[in-house]
């Protein structure tokens, strides 16, 4: 029983206090072997309510005497000491413990991380738990005068700092965002690693929220970003509440169409690219820090991808910023969106008018954004789907091999894999149900069901793009590899792609190959940009896949099939039974292509087989459930 | 006097039981204790009430009946007989009527026991078992009074209640302007004991509905009791809740002036609306004084406790706020004194000392106690010598007032975690001590002078007892260290208390210990134990030796350092002590309370001398002025009250904090109040101007109530903001430089 609950529904009108419903008591009753009458458990249940308040209006005034605001467990507990009833053990965090319930089963639960002391006790980086209890001395107010005027600005709320953290403050601040380039990495490395700068975060803090009044400069914008970035790897700073803040900021830099996007030369795709990733990355380390973060991310992301209005640069920041949330963001969101926007962007994209050039261009942006997100969420459903039905792979070695961020997109890094795992993401409960149901109100699309929709809009391109198996020089045999037969004309296929492609500037998540991750139970890829020292403290479900990386991404495109590349240019996808054709993208590639003997057709057509859903799973292991198929 | 006749034997009774089930809990001290407690003003009443007792109606009968059966019980022959003499009851009768009594209690209290519907008996206090408890006080006795003078006893019609109510309510309404505000007070009290009532009779939804219709009503600052009023709807759940134990063992007192009570007696005598009338009198007393009625302001300003105001009674005693006359000022005994001791240049630093206290207390004060009123510790030689630097430093003081207020320093705690609890500094500044939530006590020093601990007995004896630096020798050079961290309690630190010459730090805590800790060695010397509940404040005399502590059993207790048991126990609050004070003259104690309440004791003879109402929360800090004249108290309603103590009133109301003010502090000179609240800021108050505002006519008005004037915009002379800290002590140097401190809460 959480006390806050107790306390701040007692503030509601209709209902003066938190009411413990009869329901929950007979529960409990009977957890503890009591069968309960109606009479007696409503009876109980008032009393229960009653000994509840009683407990909290005591805790109260240890709350006071320690001279907080806010009433802790341990308060409630003392209190309970002092009337003779038994504490509550195991709540005793000073931070508020998130108190969520889970639909389907009518229970209500605190969040108990679990904490691997594993690799707690290996870590390298240990964080210094507590610094000792230090008293600092400073004149605040000279003479009754001192800084009475509001203190809103930052220079003079810094002034009050200590000496050195305020030249820390000023020295730092001055590198990041000062013109030499040297000097700045030397600050972000620091800030990424200094012990010491608590008491400074609130001012960072407020100084990357300024991004809403650079944002005609990239280079600031980017400044921040790395600011971010550096302030999320500390291990020594608690972000707490700030994350919030610092959520915005970035989101700003995702979402908004910034005034340096106008110059279509400004190259403001990488900066929503690199802050989509940094969103995600906050979002894995530091989601846990405020409840209810990832859903209200979900809920703007999804707003502005409705709004027709936003110019296409604000949906290509939705797009990526889903896609760096994880494919469950994306089905979530993106994949219900879809029909209704295709619209919007076929508009675009149709349009060839001189005039059009730009937003056309743009379009084509979004284009790739989405179908390298839809392309990644179909691969994660049908790898969830074949784990699961293979009765969950706990037993089985993960298939390292085979969980590869490619490394020769250089700067960009792959998003971390989604997690299913409940006990990290902050929306957890959200995904409790297990990894196909993501959210009460929604019913997941069945795979087939979802490709048959895609392939509608994309046509060929999902299918080609699906053909980037593990090569023939990846070797482990893991479960899940792939017969190496299947795997001759593909793979080149999508090297070919990769670099014939005229999508301008494709960036960070169009680089990225899809994984062919297999497990759905958070093999959170280390982003690279955390480079390697990824604070692990709690996420015990975190493995870093080391070996994976080296191995296999160059295997993978090394293999170029001896003979041209089959493969077809014609990827205009038809949208069968709908109204508007399939685009066509044949203009936009290069006219050396040769041509492939054999037509897509023949993979369109074999494509819905994924839908063999009664198969063996022994097969289906095999056959890594792609939809890279043998032809 | 419109109280009840019999009321001062309940009272009386009922107290007794209260403090028994304290004690008992406590489990040791029993005896002790109802020794020691001296009695609150309502105890001291005579008993002889129900002698007095015309009616013998049978109502009045039983009490007689219980009365004696509790005297013979005890073995009170005399009495018995004297009793039963005047009151005319035959022997047999009393006692077959008596034991008929005895068993139908008995066994409503066994019943009520097993099927949870409370006879009366068992509902009256949770004591039944408790008091069965204590041999000492015969206590199968005691459930035979408590029959029969169990409240609520009586069964009006549920139905009805509402309609008495209103009925008084449109009443009050259709009074003069003049005395409806005085009307007015009755509401809250009758709310609360019809509802308790109904609530007590097993009328749970007429309870209910009674609530909902009328607690709008209420006086905003009776919230939070109403909260905890509106959660109770059992009768079982009556038992046991200690707000509810409030209002019945003690008398919610309102003062009325005499044209207002007559207005009210002939309204409920016309209307023959006995149930009010007999909720007036059982449960309240009014206080009828003669003179214009208040006016709603007036009223509001003293309203508010748990309890009412104060009888002005209560007020009366004389309180020696002078200061007391400083040792060193018997001049020649002083000079040979100081002059005994060898220390070159005494003589010249003497002469300011002189001239800066000359002014002050050559003449002896009329208002102070005698010297000798308490037994003061002898001063040591170090105490002379601190008495010198004070002197010094004394004279270098600022003169502070509006124009030039003091300078602030702020000492940030950081890295506490949520967990710093009490502060304290010595009156030298030189050492700073923090209580923490984790039990512990850690103490700085502000100095560039280093803590260091005495070396060890065997070090000691190595050492040249001869030397003229022994002091010097006597410390462990190698345990110099910045803080030190004190180790012993076994739950939060609440309060923290240096003694005056530096050498000991008292603490108290949670686990109902206050303990003594030595400077010397920084090892704990003594553990008080008494308190069997939370301690939450503790504070050492200004002369040293002796010390107040106060925590959740509502006794506050005078300790010495020397006596493990406490000299004094003042019991009276109705709540948890929540903040102690000295008067500077030692002979005086503070007490601010849960209760709302703040009560000036009396350290000689234990009596309870002021009880000041007027605060609608909780209290947590409390501030004497330097002079004695004045006590400043502030509450969770983040306003400051500031009383003269002399006459016993309020005087004036500092408003501006937005949050429980933690802290209080008078400047040297007492020029200047500073506050400092939760809401992260120091404010400074002009009390010179506050205390010279207040008409001094008033006192001497034969009514006793004084027109507050608002002023507190013109009091206010700066509110100083901190970074996000709470402000949880205060101090002025000796040479009146603000000093405040608190934890840094990110």
């Amino acid at each position: 029983l959480h006390s806050g609950g107790a306390a701040a529904m007692a503030d509601r009108e209709e209902r003066r206090f938190a009411e413990v419903p009869r329901e929950s008591i007979r529960l409990m009753a009977e957890s503890a072997g009591v069968e309960l009458s109606d009479d007696v458990a409503a009876l109980l249940t008032e009393d229960v309510c009653y000994r509840l308040r009683e407990a909290t209006q005591n805790s109260s005034q240890f709350m006071r005497h320690a001279k907080r605001r806010k009433l802790t467990v341990e308060d409630f507990n003392r209190a309970l000491r002092w009337s003779n009833v038994e504490a509550v053990c195991g709540y005793g965090a000073q931070d508020t413990l998130p108190f969520r319930p889970i639909k389907e089963g009518d229970l209500f639960f605190v969040e108990d991380r679990e904490v691997n002391l594993v690799e707690l006790a290996l870590a390298t980086n240990i964080p210094k738990g507590c610094a000792e209890t230090m008293v600092r001395v400073q004149v605040s107010y000279l003479d009754g005068k001192g800084n009475l005027e509001p203190q809103g600005t930052v220079p003079s709320a810094v002034q009050t700092l200590s000496d050195d953290l305020l030249k820390y403050y000023q020295q730092i601040t001055r590198s990041i965002l000062g013109e030499d380039p040297h000097l700045m990495k030397v600050a972000l490395l620091d800030l990424q690693s200094n012990s010491k700068i608590a008491a400074l975060l609130p001012y960072f803090v407020y100084v990357i929220s300024g991004v809403k009044s650079v944002s005609h400069d990239l280079e600031q914008l980017n400044r921040l970003l790395h600011m971010v970035k550096s302030l999320v790897q500390n291990p020594y700073l608690y972000l707490g509440s700030y994350v919030r803040s610092l959520v915005s900021s970035v989101m700003y830099c995702i979402l908004e169409p910034l005034a340096a996007s106008i110059n279509p030369l400004n190259d403001h795709w990488t900066l929503r690219d690199y802050a989509a990733l940094l969103l995600s990355h906050i979002f894995w380390t530091h989601g846990d820090l405020v409840s209810g973060l990832y859903h209200q991310i979900l809920l703007s992301l999804q707003k502005v991808l409705s709004d027709p209005v936003r110019p296409l640069c604000s949906h290509y920041g939705a797009v990526v910023g889903l896609h760096a949330l994880g494919w469950k963001a994306v089905e979530r969101v993106l994949y219900p969106h879809l029909p209704a926007y295709w619209a919007n962007l076929q508009a675009v994209l149709d349009d060839y008018s001189v005039s059009n050039a730009q937003v056309k261009a743009d379009g084509h942006k979004v284009y790739g954004a989405i179908l390298v997100a839809v392309e990644r969420l179909l691969k994660m459903k049908a790898l969830s789907l074949s784990v699961n039905a293979e009765g969950g792979i706990g037993g089985l070695p993960r298939p390292g091999g085979i969980m590869g961020c490619r490394e020769s997109s250089p700067g960009l890094s792959p998003p971390p894999e989604p997690l299913s795992e409940p006990g990290l993401g902050i929306a957890s409960h959200l995904h409790a149900g297990g990894a196909g149901c993501p959210w009460e109100d929604w019913t997941p699309v069945p795979l087939p069901a979802m490709y048959c929709e895609l392939y509608s809009f994309f046509g060929d391109s999902l299918a080609v793009r699906f053909s980037t198996g593990p090569s023939l020089g990846n070797s482990p045999p893991a479960p899940l590899a792939q017969p190496p037969t299947t795997r001759k004309e593909l793979p080149g296929g999508t090297a070919n792609l990769d670099t014939a492609r005229k999508m301008p500037q494709l960036t960070a998540n169009l680089n990225i190959s899809p994984r062919q991750d297999g497990s759905p139970h958070g093999e959170l890829t280390a982003p690279s940009m955390v480079s390697g020292r990824y604070v692990q403290a709690f996420a015990a479900c975190q493995r870093p896949s080391g070996l994976s990386r080296d191995v296999f991404p160059k295997a993978r495109f090394n293999p170029l099939p001896a003979g041209p590349p089959i493969f077809s240019f014609v990827i205009g996808g038809r949208q069968m039974g709908r109204r508007c054709q399939g685009r066509r993208f044949q203009t936009t590639f290069t006219p050396s292509q040769p041509l492939s003997a054999v037509s897509s057709r023949t993979y369109a057509h074999k494509l819905p087989v994924i839908g063999r859903v009664g198969k063996p799973v022994r097969r289906w292991t095999c056959s890594q459930y792609s939809l890279h198929l043998p032809l | 006097m419109a109280a009840v006749q019999d009321a001062p034997v309940e009272a009386d009774n009922e107290k007794e039981i209260k403090t028994e089930t304290l004690n008992d809990a406590a489990g040791n001290h029993a005896s002790a204790a109802g020794g020691v407690i001296p009695s609150p003003p309502v105890a001291s009443t005579s008993s002889s009430g129900p002698a007095k007792a015309g009616g013998p109606g049978s109502e009045e009968q039983q009490t007689l009946m219980a009365v004696l059966q509790f005297l013979k019980k005890n073995n009170f022959v005399g009495a018995v007989d004297v009793l039963r003499r005047e009151a005319g009851i035959l022997e047999d009768s009393d006692e077959s009527q008596g034991q008929e009594l005895a068993a139908s209690a008995l066994g409503g209290a066994e019943a009520g026991d097993a099927t949870c519907t409370l006879s009366r008996a068992s509902s009256c206090t949770t004591s039944t078992p408790a008091v069965a408890a204590a041999p000492a006080k015969g206590g199968e006795d005691q459930p035979d009074v408590n029959v029969v003078l169990s409240a609520y006893s009586q069964q009006g019609d549920p139905a009805l209640y509402q309609g008495y109510y209103s009925g008084l309510k449109k009443f009050v309404e259709s009074v003069l302007d003049c005395h409806r505000a005085e009307l007015s007070q009755l509401f809250y009290p009758l709310f609360v004991h019809m509802y308790l009532e109904l609530v007590y009779n097993n009328h749970e939804t007429e309870a209910k509905a009674f609530f909902e219709k009328f607690s709008g009503d209420q006086e905003c600052y009776y919230q939070d009791d109403l909260r905890v009023l509106s959660g109770l709807t059992k009768k079982e759940h009556m038992k046991g809740n200690e707000t509810l134990l409030d209002f019945r063992t003690s008398k919610f007192v309102l003062r009325i002036s005499r044209d207002s009570y007559q207005l009210l007696k002939r309204h409920l005598q016309e209307r023959q609306n006995n149930q009010i009338w007999n909720i007036i009198q059982e449960h309240l007393y009014i206080d009828i004084f003669d003179g214009m009625p208040r006016s709603k302001s007036q009223i509001d300003s003293m309203s508010g406790s748990l309890a009412g105001e104060a009888k002005r009674e209560a007020n009366k005693a004389k309180v020696f706020y002078g200061l007391l006359k400083e040792p060193e000022i018997d001049v020649p005994l002083d000079d040979e004194d100081e002059e005994g001791e060898n220390e070159e240049g005494k003589p010249k630093k003497k002469k300011p000392k002189k001239d800066s206290m000359g002014s002050k207390s050559k003449k002896q004060d009329p208002n102070a106690p005698q010297q000798n009123r308490i037994p003061l510790p002898e001063l040591k030689d170090s105490d002379k010598l601190d008495k010198i630097m004070y002197m010094k430093e004394a004279t270098k003081r600022i003169r502070l007032g509006p124009e030039s207020l003091p300078s602030i320093c702020f000492y940030t705690f950081l890295n506490a975690y949520q967990g710093l609890t009490a502060v304290d500094f010595t009156d030298d500044s030189s050492l700073i001590a923090g209580g923490f939530a984790d039990s512990t006590v850690r103490v700085w020093s502000v100095t560039p002078k280093k803590l260091r601990s005495v070396k060890s007995a065997a070090d000691l004896n190595l050492i040249d007892k001869e030397s003229d630096d022994v002091l010097e020798r006597i410390m462990d050079e190698k345990s110099a260290s910045e803080s030190k961290i004190l180790y012993g309690h076994s739950g939060p630190v609440y309060g923290v208390s240096f003694s005056p010459d530096r050498n000991y730090l008292l603490s108290c805590s949670e686990d109902g210990t206050v303990r003594l800790w030595s400077l010397q060695t920084f090892t704990c010397l003594v553990g008080y134990k008494g308190h069997n509940y939370p301690v939450w404040d503790t504070q050492f005399s200004p002369y040293g030796y002796y010390f107040i502590s106060g925590g959740h059993d509502r006794v506050a207790r005078l300790w010495a350092t020397d006596h493990y048991q406490p000299l004094r126990m003042f019991a009276g609050h109705l709540a948890d002590i929540t903040c102690t004070q000295f008067h500077p003259n030692s002979n005086y104690v503070a007490t601010g309370s849960a209760d709302r309440t703040v009560r000036l004791w009396d350290i000689l003879n234990g009596n309870c001398v002021r009880i000041f109402t007027g605060h609608k929360g909780p209290i947590h800090s409390l501030a004497f002025s330097p002079n004695g004249k004045y006590l400043a108290s502030g509450a969770t309603d983040g306003r400051v009250l500031l009383w003269d103590i002399g006459h016993g009133l309020m005087i004036g109301e500092l408003k501006g904090h937005t949050d429980t003010v933690y802290s209080l502090k008078f400047s040297r000179d007492g020029e200047i109040l500073a506050s400092g609240s939760m809401d992260n800021t120091v404010r400074l108050w002009d009390s010179i101007k506050a205390f010279d505002d207040i008409e001094t006519d008033d006192f001497t008005a034969a009514t006793g109530h004084i027109h507050l004037p608002e002023n507190s915009q013109e009091l206010l002379l700066g509110t100083y903001m901190t970074k996000s800290t709470p402000v949880i002590h205060l101090h002025f140097t000796r040479r009146n430089l603000l000093l405040a401190a608190g934890a840094y809460n990110p």
